[in-house]
Formats: C-alpha cells, sequence, structure tokens
C-alpha cells in the first residue's frame, strides 16, 4: 500500500476504534453518578447496585481506551510530525492540559472503584469522587477536541514572513470552531452509549419468553430502559441543537467542507436542502433523491436570501472527496431512523406499554440502539475526510504532515489486527463481568 | 534545554519506577497465581500509562521545531513498544478478567515477559531522545512552561488530598 494511505488508514481504524471506548468512557460516569445518586437520594438498592455494576464494566472500558489512546497519541507525533512542527507552538498547550485531565480521570476513577465499600468514606464523598471522574473524562475530551478544531480553522497567531507573531494559545484552544465542536460531539457520545446499553437491556428482555418480559423479573431493566431512553432524548434534543449551530458555522466558516457536504456546486442563494443523491463529475445530482426548496439557505442564514458558497469557488486539488456526500446521506439517514425508533417508543410507552414487550417492537428497537455509535464513527469521518487534503485547514497538507523518513505500512497491519484482538478480549471480559453479576443477583434472589 | 529535559524525564523517572513495581509484580504472581487479581496491580494500573503519556507529550511538545528528526529517531522503538503495551493490555484483560483458572500457564509467562519487552523498548526510546537532544540542542517551545508548571502543581494537589483522606479511612 502506498505510504500516505497507508498512514491515513492506521490513523483511521484507531480512531474509529478509540471512537467507541471514547463514548463509553464519557458516558458510563455520567450514568454510574446518576444512577448511584438516584439510588442513595430514593433509597433504592437496585439503582445503587446498578452504578456498581455498570462502574466495573466503566473501569474495564477505560483500561482498553487508555492503551488506544496512547497509541493515537504516538501516532500524533511520530505518524504526523508535519502537524505539530507546523503548529506545535500553538497548539501544544491543549496537549499538556491533556494530561492533567488524564491524571484527574485515572486518579479519581482508582478512588472511586476502591471506595465502593469502604464504609468511612461517606457516600456523597465517594460520589464526589465519581463527580471527578466526570470531569476528568469531559476536560480531556475538551482538549483533544480543541486540537482537532484548530486542525479545522487554525487560530491564534499570525504568521509574517514566514513566522509566527502575535501567538495567543488560550485563543487557539478556546476557539469557537473547538467549542461548536465540543458541544455537538459531547451528546453524540452519550446518546450513542447510552442507546446501545438501552439495547443491551432490550436483548436481555427480549431473551426471556413472552409472559416474562413484563413480569416482576424484568421489571427493574425496564425503568432501566426507561432511565436510559430519557437520557437519550435529552441528548437527542442537544444533539439537533447543535447540528444546527454546527451547520451555520461550517457555512461560515469551513465552506468548502459544508459546500462537499451538501453539494452545493455553484454559490447562489435561494438554495434547496437536498436529500439523498451523490455529485456527478458534471456538476449534477445521481441516484434518488429529494429536494425542499430554499431550505439550505434557511437553515445557514435564517432567510432564503442567504449566500451559500459553492465548491466552484475552490481548486480541484483542495475539495474533499466527494463520497463524504453518501456518509452524510447515511448518516442522516441513521438520524431519521433514531428519531423515528424514539417516537415509536414514546407512543408506545404511553398507549400500549405491554406491545413494547413483543419481539415486533422490541427487536426493531434495539438494533436501533446500536446505531448511535456508527453516527458518532460517520460524525467524525465527515470531520476528518471533509478536511481533506488539509491535515491544518490552508497550511499543511496531509501529504505535507506525514513522516518522510519511516515506512509505515507494517505498521498499518500490526495496530488494526491489535486493535481486533484488544476489542475481543474486552467483549469477553464484558461478558464474563455480566455473566457474573446474574449469577450474584440469581443467588441473591434465592437467599 | 535543561529545564525542558527536566521536564520531560520527571513523568519518565516516576512511571520507571512504577512500572518496574509492575514488572516485580508480574514475574512475582507467576509463583503464586492463587493470589488472583490482588496479586497485581488494578486502579493504579492507568495511573501508571498516565505517567507514559505525560512524558512522550512533554517530548514532543517542547521541541516541536525538531520533532521530524526526533520522530525518526524514536519511531521504531516507540511504536514496538507500543505493540509491547498493546499485548500487554489484552494479556491483562484476559488473565484477570476473562480466565476462570488459577494456574499458571504460557499466558502469565507472555504477561510478566510484555513487561520486560516494553520497559527495553522504552529505555531505548529515553537514551535515543536524550542522545538526540544533546547531540542536536534544540530550542524548546518554553512558552507553554509558565502555563504549564503551576498547573501541575494544583493537579497533584486535586489528585493528593483525596488519596490522604483515603489512607486515613483505609479500612
Amino acid at each position: 500500500m502506498e505510504h500516505l494511505n497507508a498512514s491515513r488508514l492506521l490513523m483511521g481504524d484507531s480512531l474509529a476504534f478509540h471512537i467507541i471506548f471514547v463514548m463509553f468512557s464519557l458516558t458510563l460516569p455520567v450514568l454510574v453518578v446518576w444512577f448511584q445518586w438516584w439510588g442513595l437520594h430514593k433509597k433504592d438498592k437496585k439503582s445503587v447496585d446498578t452504578a456498581y455494576f455498570w462502574s466495573k464494566i466503566m473501569t474495564l472500558l477505560v483500561i482498553t481506551g487508555v492503551i488506544s489512546g496512547t497509541v493515537i497519541a504516538l501516532q500524533m507525533s511520530l505518524v504526523w510530525p508535519g502537524i505539530l512542527k507546523f503548529g506545535g507552538e500553538v497548539i501544544g498547550l491543549p496537549f499538556m492540559f491533556e494530561t492533567y485531565a488524564f491524571l484527574i480521570e485515572a486518579v479519581f476513577l482508582a478512588l472511586y472503584m476502591a471506595t465502593w465499600h469502604n464504609p468511612k468514606v461517606p457516600r456523597l464523598l465517594h460520589i464526589g469522587f465519581g463527580i471527578m471522574v466526570i470531569i476528568g473524562s469531559t476536560l480531556s475530551a475538551y482538549t483533544i477536541t480543541s486540537i482537532n478544531g484548530w486542525m479545522n480553522l487554525p487560530t491564534g497567531f499570525t504568521i509574517v514572513a514566514g513566522k509566527f507573531q502575535d501567538v495567543d494559545v488560550w485563543q487557539a484552544m478556546f476557539s469557537r470552531t473547538a467549542i461548536i465542536e465540543f458541544l455537538h460531539s459531547m451528546p453524540a457520545y452519550y446518546l450513542a452509549a447510552a442507546m446501545f446499553i438501552a439495547s443491551l437491556y432490550g436483548i436481555k428482555i427480549l431473551r426471556a419468553k413472552m409472559r416474562d418480559r413484563v413480569g416482576k423479573a424484568h421489571a427493574f431493566d425496564w425503568v432501566i430502559i426507561q432511565r436510559l431512553v430519557l437520557f437519550s432524548i435529552a441528548s437527542m434534543v442537544a444533539l439537533v441543537i447543535t447540528a444546527d449551530i454546527t451547520g451555520k458555522y461550517l457555512a461560515k466558516y469551513e465552506p468548502v467542507k459544508f459546500a462537499a457536504i451538501e453539494m452545493v456546486s455553484q454559490t447562489n442563494n435561494k438554495l434547496p436542502f437536498v436529500f439523498g443523491g451523490v455529485p456527478s463529475a458534471d456538476g449534477q445530482i445521481n441516484g434518488p433523491y429529494f429536494v425542499i426548496p430554499n431550505a439550505l439557505s434557511i437553515l445557514v442564514g435564517n432567510t432564503s436570501n442567504t449566500v451559500v458558497k459553492g465548491i466552484n469557488e475552490y481548486p480541484v486539488d483542495q475539495r474533499p472527496p466527494t463520497y463524504i456526500r453518501a456518509l452524510f446521506n447515511i448518516k442522516l439517514t441513521l438520524v431519521g431512523v433514531v428519531v423515528a425508533m424514539f417516537a415509536l417508543y414514546v407512543v408506545l410507552r404511553w398507549l400500549k406499554p405491554k406491545w413494547l414487550a413483543s419481539g415486533v417492537f422490541l427487536v426493531p428497537l434495539v438494533i436501533a440502539g446500536f446505531l448511535g455509535i456508527v453516527m458518532v464513527e460517520l460524525g467524525w469521518m465527515l470531520t476528518e475526510i471533509g478536511r481533506q487534503p488539509w491535515a491544518v485547514t490552508g497550511y499543511v497538507t496531509t501529504e505535507q504532515a506525514v513522516t518522510k523518513t519511516n515506512n509505515i505500512t507494517s505498521f498499518g497491519y500490526i495496530f488494526p489486527a491489535a486493535f481486533v484482538l484488544l476489542l475481543a478480549v474486552t467483549i469477553m471480559a464484558t461478558r464474563k463481568i455480566v455473566k457474573d453479576n446474574a449469577a450474584k443477583a440469581t443467588k441473591g434472589a434465592k437467599k | 534545554m535543561t529545564a525542558a529535559v527536566i521536564v520531560f524525564l520527571v513523568p519518565v523517572v516516576l512511571f520507571v519506577v512504577a512500572f518496574l513495581y509492575e514488572t516485580f509484580l508480574s514475574f512475582r504472581r507467576l509463583k503464586n497465581p492463587k493470589a488472583g487479581k490482588s496479586g497485581y496491580l488494578s486502579a493504579t494500573w492507568e495511573v501508571t500509562h498516565t505517567l507514559l503519556v505525560t512524558g512522550v507529550v512533554m517530548l514532543v511538545m517542547l521541541f516541536t521545531q525538531s520533532i521530524d528528526q526526533l520522530a525518526a529517531a524514536i519511531f521504531w522503538a516507540t511504536f514496538l513498544a507500543a505493540v509491547a503495551l498493546g499485548v500487554r493490555a489484552v494479556l491483562y484483560i484476559y488473565i484477570f478478567y476473562v480466565r476462570s483458572t488459577n494456574k499458571t500457564t504460557w499466558i502469565d509467562w507472555s504477561f510478566a515477559w510484555t513487561h520486560l519487552v516494553a520497559a527495553g523498548l522504552l529505555v531505548v526510546v529515553v537514551v535515543r531522545a536524550l542522545w538526540f537532544l544533546f547531540k542536536n540542542n534544540p530550542v524548546p517551545n518554553s512558552q507553554f512552561l509558565p502555563y504549564f508548571i503551576p498547573g501541575v502543581i494544583a493537579v497533584v494537589l486535586i489528585c493528593c488530598i483525596p488519596m490522604l483522606v483515603l489512607y486515613k479511612t483505609k479500612d
């Protein structure tokens, strides 16, 4: 495989793998603390037990995430030295601060797990440790997202005679791009992870006989699903609001990415929103699609007279690959499916709650629960592929950024294999925790 | 330059101490496999990794102007160390989370040896990095240090206070 593409593939599959664990590392602490607090507040032992059970899985997933995160940290500097050589003195601070966040997360996770059953540690203090895990993981997510935001739209410096001047490391770290990306990605992680966990409980219920699915044995499983769906719906609302902000931002500050995603071939106003279709070489639309007149201009600037920049304004070699439109179509379709499933759940829950237990409704709901992860993966693919051919927009191309002195091809095979192995063993370990927990619960019930 | 090297070396030295202890435990548990999870570290495991990541981040962020040459100097050893750490993680999860048996097998031996391999490769990384720095004397990005060093003190305090509370209230 060609060197540049091997490096892209290596980074791509490392990120795709790592992001799965990021979702859970960010969401599980929130859910665990929420369930523990709820359980203590309402004197509900089952909620506390669920929090403890999830916290064991959380620790396992954090361990896996640490390994994949370490590999990515190494890749950023060793495979793509051109990015840091260009911008290290501007964007180095979030890299350094990420280590603080990481340390806070690691230390407090250790404390949180070590003091679960320590009677001398007040429960509120224990919850406080959990909150610090949330703070550490969220700060970590912000710092890394801010680096990505800076790569998408570099700020915090001026270049005079080929040298940086007026370097403002805080502006680089707290750029508009970083804040918008962060606010959009966080609810996406919450949504994906919560839906996934709800689906696992759905599978647990599906494995029981029909008459037992609505019985006492699964009553608390339904409570968990109900809470997770509420959490997911709240995340979805935040996601839709931040998606609108992101769209407006992209049209203004990253117009070539926006034009490629939305298939805007010519700069114009009164542009329609096109759902479906992919662009052809001659600027036409291939495949099935439908249009909503003026909608794109209205979405971008709240009026149909808003002018949106077309891809024609950019040289061909500075445009992202056209297939990102296909990725966007898939993502939009998945969003539609997930919203429809939420609506179905809410309606059934309200009018015919027993119908939810039937395979006809529960199977599609469970399948939809896994789509959140695909949506997050597609979102990051749009961000990264949409920036191509640039590694740092306007300054460093991906080709310039990649290492020139080392051949990455062999690692392009080793690391994906290692990730598959790590994923397999993590799934096995999670299954073991789940089985042990079920066995413990059965034993407790018999007593 | 000296200050920058110290900032890079401090987390590395702390990591080495912690990692050597883990290596010792990984070999000691071969004699006493019945100890299970208590024969090795659990919660502190990730904290050790934090030190490694801090060391790497310090190295590359302080010397971004020479990062392409620096990356070339440490490339193979670092990547192989990452592979060794990855294998160690897989074995760790398998031994302490998946497996039910308490017998010492080739997996436990492999787990112990990955410590040594990773440690050896990381020593090569540090030596090669130091050699590069002293040979080429690159200019460090010292503008981050005024923000970073007070931050370290604050974070260490944030992390130490609850640890002291925990120590005082331990069972």
